[in-house]
């Protein structure tokens, strides 16, 4: 008898949670406690009862990974929130943060959960799974309406949110992910005058300054990303160019397995020989100490780690210290001007953001994109992806900083690979067999059939 | 002769066990000396001792991570959930123990089999079970899960330590016309000291120390926990580590504290056992 | 066995309304949601709509794909060692508490348990530098004893890694499973070790004899809890090599997580938890089995 009810009360549970989940409808019309809901369902009746008489109202909610105390980019998007709000007090904004490491992890079940916040943050990986699903609205098509607005990005800011030739997202960075930081005075120990200019010269550079002693180049790999993000992917587009990668991620022709692609794989284990042999097991803050300690004379790295050496380098190797391009390959299409950069994550907007909250959310990402933003976000050592204002004092930035927007601005970027092929390829096979092949377990023809067939298992579906 | 073997035995038991201590020491030691440098000093050289003592350090993360309010949340989220896997675990724990009923056995392969299910299965799952019951991000809302996730070892625990209890006392108080949840809550439940002093320290050290499931069913800073402040360390680019090593020093402590006195009451029993040994 | 009676209706009462409150409330807490991650792994889902059923097909994708073999293995080894390791270790120091000529002993009981409590990035940390292969505590100390040809670059070798991360999880629990075993110990009555310290059975026969058999359910216990937290690990391997190289040290947990949340794949995801549950399960009922026919 007992267990009788107790299967019973056992699959009526089950079934509950089982239908609940997969239909919106319950979500839209269930009463939520949850504050981020309250702004879409307020939304309809806002914006009959509201007027617009003491500037904007509404109320949304930003899921966001900027933390409120931190440094670099999240400072100037507090700054700019903040100025925000106090010109704007009937605009509620409800913050929800999670760190960058955890954030991933909370978004995705927020979309599983359809509990998603009116705004957040998201890389191109996401982008075919919000706008296939309907849960974003593309921004261009307010953006483009205000031409103060649209004006003040700089060109190919919307590249990385581009999908299905609608452009999503909103973005606020504009980051090499590839820069060379190299120790002068190593330079000149190992009789190098200059930073080379071609592959072959950096080869006989590493291979001056390995036989003085030093590590050339500093790699920490330890969380996959550095070696195929910050250093593979600038390499592989002196190989292949923005044409090939389009076709690959669409798949329109292009293979991993192309011969281009193979000599750029070919071509980067070979320069692994150059690494600190212990590559794979230290991180990128214990590269930066190999740095700071003099042990190695080079390393590549997103233009991030520019704001870190300003902030943590000993003054003696700071003053040393300078940026530089990644050389071509001679006989290969790509110049050194060739970069992985871009915006890589962008703020999208909920489908359902409709009336006086979407105006005040819309006024809101301009506010922490562009304008006075992007002076900020400049002066904390980042770039933006909207154009500085007059009122950017230049000469205030630290000098290696202004070397290297110096270089930024000759760069030609390039797609950033793990920002748009879908995560399984990107930041899943591609980052561990890369790994794998600096580290010599994997050659580059296997390499370019794992990453292959990963893809093709993604083109499918 | 005698002398010598019986030295060359106390070497043998204790130098081991001193070298295993030693090293179980070192980790408190480098967290505590590293917790006090600039994050310049830090990334410079991760082992070394700091130059300057940065005390400044912890009260920068006490306010970064909101340690006042998340501690408070922290504790409060510990000590129901604690109370109520005590109450709840030694009930079922004395029961399936020491009666054989119908519906015991599935019971006892229920409760197994949910110790070894991965927390990840069970997020995406129990987010959106909670968001349909109007349950998420309340200040409540980690408290059943917590429980739930903390029952079956400490089920197993008493079961476990119950077994070697002769029932001898149980018997005779029951003669004597004691009630079964008498017997349970007066007679039982003193006698298992040890064991639930145990249970205390793991329970609390893994309330204490969850993370996953506060990540995701909460988002209001009033009623976050200890853990999610110890990620506020970290922007999109850079991580202060000696503040985030000043915070995990001061999220230590609580534990490190439940630990020491609860360990005593073990030891109470254990003493016992030792003295003749 | 230690089973008492049921005796009348109401002490049937008692017990089913004792034990059924709180299992149901548990079901629903637990159990209905790993129903519902069942049901996911049936299905093509990620994460928008409602889910897509598609039978056994993550279960057969999943065991075609080397990697999650490869996963499979490292989560076995590292099962089978750490298990042996923690629970191995843990019960000789408790047997060695009951000793006389153990010294400090209450300095080693607060001690050894410190590392529990330490959060998985500072035992990350702390061993990383050990292993460090340029100013590591390991290298330096084979430098110094004249052995460097015995230096490896010990995170960086796929050979070795493995083991080499288990060193870390084996050493941080062996605490946790030192206070179970103890306060088992304790429950032993005085006088067990009275009659057989009259039978002439001491030192280490004492232990074997006496107190091994006596605290053989909790043993077990120990064995199963830290088969099946081991099965699930994840925090450590993050904290130490993230995966790698490539996927050598990369768990079942880690495989899981990825595939839920970094690629958002929740059926490919929750089918690899089902398979981590079958995988503990399995080892749980081996244990039971094993241990079980050894009992008195």
């Amino acid at each position: 008898m007992k267990k009788k009810f107790l299967s019973v009360l056992l699959s009526a549970a089950m079934v509950v949670s089982l239908c609940a989940c997969g239909s919106k409808t319950t979500a839209e019309t269930s009463e939520n406690a949850s504050t981020e809901e309250e702004g879409t369902t307020t939304s309809e009746t806002a914006a009959t009862t509201q007027t617009a008489s003491t500037g904007l109202k509404g109320h949304f909610s930003i899921y966001h990974f900027h933390e409120e105390d931190g440094s670099g980019t999240s400072k100037a998007f507090w700054d700019a929130a903040k100025k925000f709000q106090e010109a704007n007090p009937d605009v509620q904004i409800d913050y929800i943060f999670a760190d960058a490491n955890n954030y991933q992890e909370k978004l995705t079940t927020y979309m599983a959960g359809d509990e998603l916040a009116d705004v957040w943050l998201t890389k191109g990986d996401m982008l075919p799974t919000f706008a296939d699903g309907g849960l974003i609205q593309s921004a261009d098509q307010y953006i483009s309406k205000d031409t103060d607005w649209s004006s003040q990005y700089v060109d190919g800011a919307f590249t990385d949110s581009t999908y299905d030739d609608k452009q999503w997202g909103v973005p606020f960075q504009m980051q090499a992910n590839c820069v060379g930081v190299y120790n002068q005075a190593i330079f000149e120990e190992c009789g190098i005058d200059e930073w080379p200019e071609t592959w072959t010269e950096l080869l006989a550079d590493c291979e001056k300054i390995k036989a003085a002693g030093y590590t050339p180049i500093g790699m920490g790999n330890k969380d996959q990303w550095l070696a195929e993000s910050a250093v593979f992917n600038t390499y592989a587009y002196k190989y292949v160019d923005q044409d090939w990668f389009n076709s690959l991620a669409n798949n329109q022709g292009a293979k991993f397995t192309d011969e281009k692609f193979v000599k750029a794989l070919d071509g980067f284990q070979n320069i692994a020989q150059y690494f600190n042999s212990d590559m794979n097991s230290i991180d990128q803050d214990e590269m930066y100490s190999l740095y700071y300690n003099k042990k190695c004379a080079m390393f590549f790295n997103g233009a991030w780690s520019i704001g870190t050496m300003i902030a943590n380098c000993p003054e003696e190797i700071l003053e040393s210290t300078h940026v530089g391009l990644m050389p071509a390959v001679e006989g290969e299409a790509g110049t050194k001007f060739d970069t992985a950069a871009g915006a890589g994550w962008n703020y999208v907007i909920n489908s359902k953001l409709q009336g006086d909250d979407l105006t005040a959310c819309l006024a809101f990402l301009k506010a922490v994109t562009t304008g006075e933003y992007a002076d900020d976000a400049l002066s904390q050592g980042f770039i933006s992806a909207a154009k500085t204002t007059d009122a950017c004092d230049m000469s205030s930035l630290d000098p290696l900083f202004s070397e290297y927007y110096e270089l930024a601005a000759t760069m030609n970027n390039n797609s950033i690979f793990d920002c748009v092929l879908p995560a399984e390829v990107g930041s899943g096979v591609l980052y561990a067999d890369t790994q794998q092949l600096i580290s010599n377990s994997m050659t580059a023809e296997e390499m370019a059939a794992d990453c292959q067939s990963a893809m093709e298992a993604n083109y499918e579906r | 002769m005698k002398k010598t073997k019986s030295f060359l035995s106390s070497f043998v038991i204790n130098v081991p066990i001193m070298l295993l201590s030693i090293t179980c020491f070192f980790p408190v030691v480098w967290l505590i000396y590293s917790s006090v440098k600039t994050d310049a000093e830090f990334t410079v050289n991760p082992s070394a001792f700091p130059t300057k003592i940065h005390l400044d350090n912890y009260m920068n993360a006490f306010k970064r991570a909101n340690f006042g309010t998340f501690t408070f949340n922290s504790l409060l989220n510990s000590m129901i959930a604690l109370t109520l896997v005590l109450i709840i675990s030694f009930t079922l724990g004395y029961l399936l123990s020491r009666y054989r009923f119908k519906g015991r056995n599935l019971i006892y392969g229920t409760l197994m089999a949910s110790m070894m299910i991965p927390v990840y299965a069970l997020i995406v799952p129990v987010f959106i079970q909670e968001k349909n019951l109007g349950f998420l991000n309340t200040r409540f809302s980690l408290i059943p899960i917590y429980v739930a996730l903390e029952l079956p070892t400490a089920v197993f625990l008493i079961d476990g330590y119950l077994k070697s209890i002769s029932i001898d006392l149980e018997d005779a108080a029951a003669i004597d016309g004691a009630s079964l949840p008498r017997i349970m809550f007066t007679i039982m439940m003193p006698i298992s000291k040890p064991i639930l002093s145990t249970i205390i320290i793991l329970t609390f050290m893994h309330v204490w120390n969850e993370f996953a499931f506060a990540q995701v069913l909460l988002t209001d800073e009033k009623i976050k926990t200890i853990p999610i402040g110890l990620t506020y360390f970290t922007s999109q680019y850079s991580t202060s580590y000696t503040l985030l090593l000043a915070a995990l020093a001061m999220a230590t402590i609580p534990v490190i504290i439940i630990y020491l006195f609860f360990y005593n009451k073990i030891m109470e029993g254990m003493m016992a056992g030792a003295i003749k040994g | 066995m230690n089973i008492r009676e049921i005796q009348n209706k109401k002490q049937y009462a008692w017990i089913y309304t004792l034990v059924l409150i709180p299992f149901i409330y548990f079901l629903f807490v637990m159990i209905v949601p790993l129903g519902t991650s069942i049901y996911y792994s049936l299905t093509k889902w990620k994460g928008v709509g409602s889910p897509k059923f598609i039978g056994l097909h993550n279960y057969i994708t999943l065991i075609k794909t080397p990697d999650f073999w490869l996963v499979t293995r490292n989560t076995l080894i590292l099962c089978i060692v750490c298990t042996i390791g923690q629970v191995g270790i843990a019960l000789l120091i408790a047997f060695l508490m009951t000793f006389k000529k153990l010294r400090f002993k209450t300095f080693h009981r607060a001690v050894i348990f410190f590392p529990v409590v330490m959060a998985a990035i500072v035992v990350g940390y702390v061993w990383r530098f050990i292993y460090n292969s340029n100013y590591g505590l390991l290298n330096t100390f084979l430098m110094r004893i004249g052995k460097a040809d015995w230096i490896r670059y010990w995170l960086d070798d796929k050979s070795i890694v493995l083991g080499m991360v288990s060193i870390p999880v084996i050493w941080q629990y062996i605490g946790l499973y030192m206070i179970i075993l103890m306060s088992a110990i304790s429950a032993i009555p005085q006088e067990v070790f009275e009659c057989a310290e009259i039978d002439g059975c001491t030192g280490y026969k004492k232990s074997i004899y006496i107190t091994l058999p006596m605290i053989w359910d909790t043993l077990k216990i120990c064995i199963i809890l830290c088969a099946s937290g081991t099965m699930k690990i994840y925090d450590h391997l993050v904290a130490l090599t993230n995966g790698g190289p490539g996927r050598a040290t990369e768990s079942l947990a880690m495989y899981c997580y990825e595939y839920t949340f970094k690629f958002g794949n929740f059926g490919m995801g929750a089918a690899i938890a089902v398979t981590i549950l079958i995988f503990a399960f399995t080892i749980a009922g081996i244990i039971q089995l094993v241990m079980g026919g050894k009992k008195k």
